[in-house]
């Protein structure tokens, strides 16, 4: 992990009519940071990273990443995604999905396809279609989408749905590594155990705000309490 | 951009696309077939001195004229008025009777085209700029871009590239160039069926058209039919940026387009029909038989559209479409 910004968000606000998603959330993620987004469902968390991926238009504030203020190409071209359930087109094989969403983009190294397969175990079901794959599977194609174009930055929607123990475990050395070698990772969750287990800091979101952010180091297991504290708190506006 | 169209055709290996080729080659044969067993009934008559004008002439008769005296009225405004009504009348009959005749011999012609196999393409032409065109075109938008929000994979397309006008660009090319495909199977099909027809309905020499004539029929037909088909694709692609689901996008574009057509029941607005358009420009009427009858219906009084109004009409709704589209999806979220 360094001291540079991966991604720096300034008064980040998202408005759907009168609902606030969103409202000023100022973030900044270091460069090889695994970075948690946790909170209870409608916090905000998906907004966000689809905020961070331009698939959604910010009310207000603004979003830099590696100093590029986003959206924009650039921003794409270094960054993989996975946001909320990995869909693919279940005619085509796996493979096929994969060689249909590397076209969608910047052209990826010669071997992409095959190191992304092989990076989340998936190079023997590749020739399956998609829609045969068990949900898992589903999960571990979507994390291949991701790594497709060997991205410094990694934005992930609950990464760990679907998947078996063996799954989550493969799943988290994945992040070590990438990290280890200077990815960047933002990961939302409902899982506590694994952010605790894989992120550097955790950010606690309630209502569109950021209720708390600190070094999971520093929690001295009190994760659970702050994450509770942050349900009720939404729990008691939806009443 | 090449190989972001690459990717959409990709997407296009599907079960849908190939039900949608094997419905519209059954039409395509269909209305060849009915296309040649109605010349066949009729040829006969065309090729006799019946069709002519003097044969028409002859069948219609002398005009029975009646006089005054024989209408027991004195010479005088009202008897003049009676016996203008039946000389309209004899000439109505006359000319109707011209223009069932032109209609076979225009019948008979186009089963002769369409029994060369340079010249049965005149068909697929016809059927893509007709309403079943628009059906597939509208299915094929529905599946390919009204799917994307549907099956949930359009969020991870726009996460490859940020540019959302080259991925729209990318979905109407790739659009145009299925159509264009499933124009050409469909011809190929009418040119393999051309032989058939040929030997199960044979023509006299004197109706058989040249592979030249041929060509020259289909191949302006073929040429108009791209623009007709890129409008299709437009209004497929606004109404999936619209609805942003393959059902709503099928059922918008599809609504809208019959709505659109049927301005052309209300007078004033026959001028802003799109198939007064389509009709202008493919040179579509009334008469004989063919698929651009799906767009037949100008009401008596008005005139027959211009080729340069549908030109005008059909570049505009291309233009305007891929304008509201483009501001349309770039301000779209891409929510859940």
């Amino acid at each position: 992990m360094t001291d540079r910004e991966a991604i720096d968000c300034r008064g980040l606000t998202k408005r759907y009519g009168d609902r606030l998603a969103v409202s000023a959330v100022d973030l900044t993620i270091h460069e090889g940071e695994i970075f948690g987004l946790l909170g209870p469902n409608g916090a905000g968390k998906t907004t966000i990273l689809k905020m961070i991926l331009g698939l959604v238009r910010p009310t207000a504030g603004e979003i830099f990443v590696f100093g590029t203020k986003a959206p924009c190409p650039e921003v794409l071209r270094q960054a993989g995604a996975m946001v909320e359930k990995p869909s693919f087109y279940p005619w085509l094989t796996g493979r096929q999905n994969l060689q249909v969403f590397l076209d969608s983009g910047p052209p990826g190294s010669p071997g992409a396809i095959d190191r992304a397969l092989a990076a989340v175990d998936m190079t023997e079901a590749a020739n399956r279609r998609t829609k045969t794959y068990s949900q898992g599977m589903g999960q571990r194609l979507g994390m291949a989408i991701a790594l497709l174009r060997s991205p410094r930055l990694l934005v992930l929607d609950e990464p760990t749905n679907g998947l078996d123990p063996e799954g989550i475990r493969d799943f988290r050395q994945l992040m070590l590594r990438l990290s280890g070698s200077g990815v960047t990772v933002l990961l939302s969750s409902h899982l506590l155990s694994e952010v605790e287990r894989l992120c550097h800091r955790v950010a606690f979101l309630s209502r569109g705000r950021i209720t708390d952010l600190r070094s999971v180091g520093a929690l001295q297991g009190s994760l659970e309490e702050i994450y509770l504290a942050a349900m009720d708190s939404q729990t008691e506006v939806a009443r | 951009m090449i190989r972001l169209v690459r990717a959409e055709l990709r997407k296009a290996a599907r079960p849908l696309v190939g039900a949608i080729a094997l419905g519209l080659v059954l039409a395509a044969a269909t209305f060849a077939w009915q296309q040649q067993a109605l010349a066949n009934q009729e040829v006969g008559f065309v090729n006799s001195s019946l069709s002519t004008p003097e044969g028409i002439a002859a069948s219609a008769g002398q005009p029975q004229i009646p006089t005054c005296d024989q209408l027991g009225l004195p010479p005088g405004p009202q008897c003049d008025q009676v016996i203008a009504r039946a000389r309209e009348a004899y000439q109505a009959q006359r000319d109707a009777m011209t223009h069932q005749a032109d209609a076979y011999r225009a019948a008979v012609h186009t089963a002769a085209v369409q029994q060369n196999p340079l010249g049965a393409g005149q068909m697929a032409a016809w059927m893509f700029a007709s309403i079943l065109g628009a059906i597939a075109v509208f299915l094929l938008a529905a599946g390919q871009f009204g799917g994307e929000w549907t099956g949930g994979t359009i969020a991870t397309v726009l996460t490859q590239d940020s540019r959302r006008w080259r991925l729209l660009a990318a979905k109407l090319i790739s659009l145009l160039v299925l159509a264009e495909g499933l124009l050409l199977l469909t011809w190929a099909v009418l040119a393999a069926l051309a032989f058939l027809f040929q030997s199960q309905y044979s023509m006299p020499a004197s109706n058989q058209v040249s592979a030249a004539e041929a060509v020259a029929v289909a191949g302006p037909l073929l040429a108009r039919s791209l623009l007709v088909t890129a409008a299709f694709c437009v209004l497929g692609v606004l109404a999936a940026v619209i609805t942003r689901n393959a059902l709503g996008t099928l059922l918008l574009a599809l609504g809208g387009l019959i709505i659109w057509m049927a301005l052309v029941l209300i007078h004033p607005l026959v001028y802003v029909s799109v198939g007064y358009w389509v009709s202008g420009w493919m040179g579509f009427t009334n008469d004989g038989f063919s698929s651009g009858q799906l767009w037949s219906g100008v009401p008596s009084g008005v005139s027959q559209p211009t080729e340069l109004l549908g030109l005008v009409g059909l570049v505009a709704v291309v233009l305007v479409g891929v304008v509201v589209s483009t501001i349309r999806f770039q301000r779209l979220d891409i929510a859940a």
